[in-house]
């Protein structure tokens, strides 16, 4: 019953807007694709704060984990990167909580409609910074970006979200809500480079080495609750038995091969 | 609820067993859980019961699964920790469970924080008749007319339960 009074039962006949809401109980405006997927960004923020809120980011494993991002990278980027987890490494507690509380007040600040506009624009903001003194760019600059490793860097989607979700219509008739503020063009141009760059990372060495692959799963199943951690066991072993016989490209080269057991009788 | 988070969390807080706390949220579950087929059967709920059930069959739900899931550890001497967050290899077979609750608690208090109105009178009618202004006295004369007092403090509450309660889920990854 509270929720219903607080968020103002829609009645019929009632004006919705900033001229009644003194007189009336305003209702909740719809919920369109647009705003849905700003609810799911709320989420995901509010979701990424409690996370940080956990005991052991208030350790020195978290300053440990941001200056690992620096390996590889260039100096002018590994800098900041470094000097950013010094910093939080001297400061643990204080810095971790204020990083938690921002993320979930940006979950919070999308939530409630009168600050989407501001904490889309900071969401925006922290990602950009996350992105680089968190993650180091994804590992692009640092030759290692693989997707099975998060390149080109899970935070930085959150940025794409936050300006392709503003909301604002410069072309209301777009096919999709990603191109109503930004335009369809510019749109399909960002969903192009980010899978294209997907792609690419793909191909790279990091990812087609060896049991490079096996090699980033088993390093992700370190420290994961059991079920995540089985389920990363059984790709890497399902990851195990693929292997590039040819350069990328040829059929021959994305056939499984299964690995020979002692038990198996060789096929006729 | 809150009384029973805060003694999960702090054991000073305690107030009654375990086992108590357990058969209120059991007995909570399954009255929304009632509530939800009422409301998929289309029986319209009257002014005092919630017209979204859903969410706190949730959180009664979790509550239960908590409960249930987690050893009440005893707490040191001289130390204010509650019942022990982490689980033990048996009971993390159930882990996979805390990271859906705890999303759907974080879509609730979205939900909430959408619904949330900025400018909320002091009272709302019962009815569909445009409600009169803010100083309008208990004795207008209509019927239908009901004093709520601060709304917008209980949405609040209710967004501040849902994520304590999300954090202790995610405790339990």
């Amino acid at each position: 019953m509270t929720e219903s009074l607080a968020a103002g039962r829609p009645a019929a006949g009632h004006a919705v807007g900033r001229a009644a809401a003194g007189r009336a109980a305003v209702g909740p405006a719809a919920l369109d694709a647009r705003r849905k997927l700003q609810l799911a960004l709320g989420v995901i923020w509010v979701l990424d704060g409690i996370l940080q809120y956990q005991p052991s980011m208030f350790t020195a494993s978290f300053p440990g984990m941001l200056a690992e991002s620096a390996h590889g990278n260039p100096a002018v980027v590994a800098g900041p990167i470094t000097w950013s987890a010094n910093l939080i490494g001297h400061h643990v507690v204080v810095l971790n909580a204020i990083f938690a509380t921002i993320q979930l007040a940006l979950g919070l600040g999308i939530a409630w409609r009168p600050t989407v506009r501001l904490a889309l624009a900071a969401s925006a903001a922290w990602s950009l910074a996350i992105w680089w003194l968190g993650e180091g760019f994804g590992g692009i600059l640092a030759g290692a970006a693989s997707p099975v490793s998060g390149a080109p860097g899970p935070v930085v989607l959150y940025a794409i979200l936050a300006v392709l979700l503003w909301p604002a219509d410069r072309d209301p008739d777009a096919p999709s809500v990603a191109g109503r503020f930004i335009g369809r063009r510019p749109a399909q141009a960002v969903w192009l480079v980010l899978w294209g760059s997907l792609a690419a990372f793909a191909l790279l060495p990091a990812s087609r080495a060896p049991g490079a692959i096996s090699h980033m799963l088993t390093d992700s199943a370190d420290g994961a609750p059991a079920w995540l951690a089985w389920i990363d066991t059984h790709a890497r072993t399902g990851e195990g038995g693929l292997t590039w016989a040819a350069p990328p490209g040829s059929l021959a080269s994305s056939r499984p091969r299964a690995s020979p057991s002692p038990s198996t009788a060789p096929a006729a | 609820m809150g009384v029973a988070m805060a003694g999960m969390l702090v054991s000073g807080l305690r107030t009654l067993p375990s086992t108590i706390w357990e058969a209120v949220f059991a007995a909570g579950t399954a009255w929304f859980g009632y509530r939800m087929l009422q409301a998929r059967r289309g029986t319209r709920p009257s002014p005092w019961r919630t017209s979204h059930p859903l969410p706190h069959l949730v959180e009664c739900g979790a509550m239960a699964f908590m409960f249930l899931i987690l050893p009440a550890a005893a707490p040191a001497e001289g130390t204010a920790s509650g019942m022990s967050m982490t689980m033990t290899a048996t009971e993390s077979r159930f882990s996979f469970l805390t990271l859906p609750l705890a999303v759907f608690l974080f879509g609730y208090v979205v939900w909430l924080g959408d619904r949330v109105a900025l400018h909320v009178p002091a009272f709302a009618t019962a009815d569909a008749r445009p409600a009169t202004g803010p100083g309008s006295s208990s004795g207008s004369g209509s019927a239908a007319t009901r004093y709520y007092l601060a709304p917008r403090c209980a949405v609040i509450c209710k967004i501040t339960m849902g994520i304590t309660m999300g954090y202790m889920l995610i405790l339990m990854l």
